[in-house]
């Protein structure tokens, strides 16, 4: 149980909690005023100065002290935590008012125009009122589960970012190249950025590494590389400090030989969020 | 080890690089990133009052460059330096 659960998931994870959704949230100001900050205008200076800031946490000897300051502040802003496919899905049953945007964090590095971001709450109302040249897609909810699916089978992991813990606003569709959470938690270390998900993967000893291919898919399509090959006894091993449990490498294998299990049921990496 | 490199983007030729975004298709690691240009205001009354936002090219994530030096090959205006 991440920390975030233990003080705001009731019985189940925070994201699954339905008291999260409930509209009663909206009349924090804080949060309204970060909704007003991630939707219209404002998206594109939101997302500059946030990796403008993490580069203070590179710095030699005050590095460390902005780092947690970063990660002090990180819950009460924009952030997320790595999901599975499964729970992803679930999020967005418990959602409404969903709509589905062009992804954000590729537009500013340029890459291919993806509509992938799937936004529920206040967002659509927000974007319709500040930015209506954006274009906003409004589909029946079992084809944004399809959606989420597709992604799936494409090899994207998903995470759901929280506007102000414990008030889920995004579900992302992503990549670690294009991603802004992932880049502020690799290249700046702030951890609080993109939080790891509840499950790890394992794998079972259906895995035969995948015969005849130079390296199995597994491995390839890992966003974390938490993944390796053992060619002397032909299958993947997975290393589990690394590894995120975002269900990538599970979605893809052709031998279904891929287990996600949870976090906690591990001791030695039970305390790695 | 970081190598400590110098990216440097001619702000003069360089002057609208959402349009053209040669080097951010082409740059294998994505060192590059679009940075609106000008201080914002976060009051929603002046957020109402911007109709375009213009970009500029800035080296953001120059810690993962690995000197392959396909953008200063790829750009139309020769506006991309790289000094070790």
């Amino acid at each position: 149980m991440c920390e975030f659960c233990a003080s705001h998931g009731g019985k189940t994870r925070w994201y699954l909690n339905p008291e999260n959704y409930s509209e009663t949230l909206l009349e924090d100001k804080k949060r309204m005023k970060i909704l007003y900050n991630i939707s219209g205008y404002g998206i594109d200076y939101y997302l500059e100065r946030t990796t403008r800031l993490g580069k203070l946490a590179n710095l030699p000897v005050v590095g460390g002290v902005f780092r947690k300051i970063a990660n002090w502040m990180s819950p009460g802003m924009h952030s997320g935590q790595v999901v599975t496919t499964e729970e992803a899905i679930k999020v967005l049953e418990l959602a409404d008012n969903v709509c589905i945007l062009e992804c954000m964090c590729r537009r500013l590095v340029h890459a291919e125009k993806k509509a992938v971001c799937i936004n529920f709450g206040p967002i659509k109302e927000l974007f319709e009122m500040l930015k209506p040249s954006e274009r906003i897609e409004v589909r029946p909810i079992d084809e944004v589960q399809e959606l989420v699916r597709e992604c799936a089978s494409q090899g994207l992991y998903h995470e759901v970012l929280w506007a102000k813990i414990p008030y889920p606003v995004v579900i992302c569709n992503c990549q670690v190249e294009y991603c802004c959470a992932a880049k502020l938690r690799f290249l700046y270390n702030i951890q609080k950025s993109l939080v790891k998900g509840h499950f790890v993967s394992s794998v079972t000893k259906k895995c035969d590494g995948c015969e005849g291919e130079s390296s199995p898919i597994c491995v390839e399509k890992c966003p974390f590389k938490a993944m390796t090959y053992n060619a002397e006894e032909k299958r993947a091993i997975v290393n589990q400090q690394l590894c995120f449990g975002c269900g990538v490498c599970k979605n893809l294998c052709p031998k279904d030989a891929i287990a996600l299990i949870p976090r906690e049921s591990i001791p030695a990496i039970k305390h790695l969020w | 080890m970081i190598l400590k490199l110098k990216i440097k983007i001619a702000k003069d030729k360089c002057k609208t690089p959402a349009e053209c975004g040669k080097c951010l298709e082409i740059c294998p690691t994505g060192v590059f990133f679009l940075r609106p240009r000008g201080k914002f205001n976060w009051k929603p009354e002046f957020q109402q009052t911007i109709k375009t936002i213009s970009y500029e090219l800035e080296p953001r994530f120059k810690e993962l460059c690995n000197l392959c030096m396909e953008c200063v090959e790829v750009c139309p205006l020769n506006a991309i330096i790289i000094k070790k």
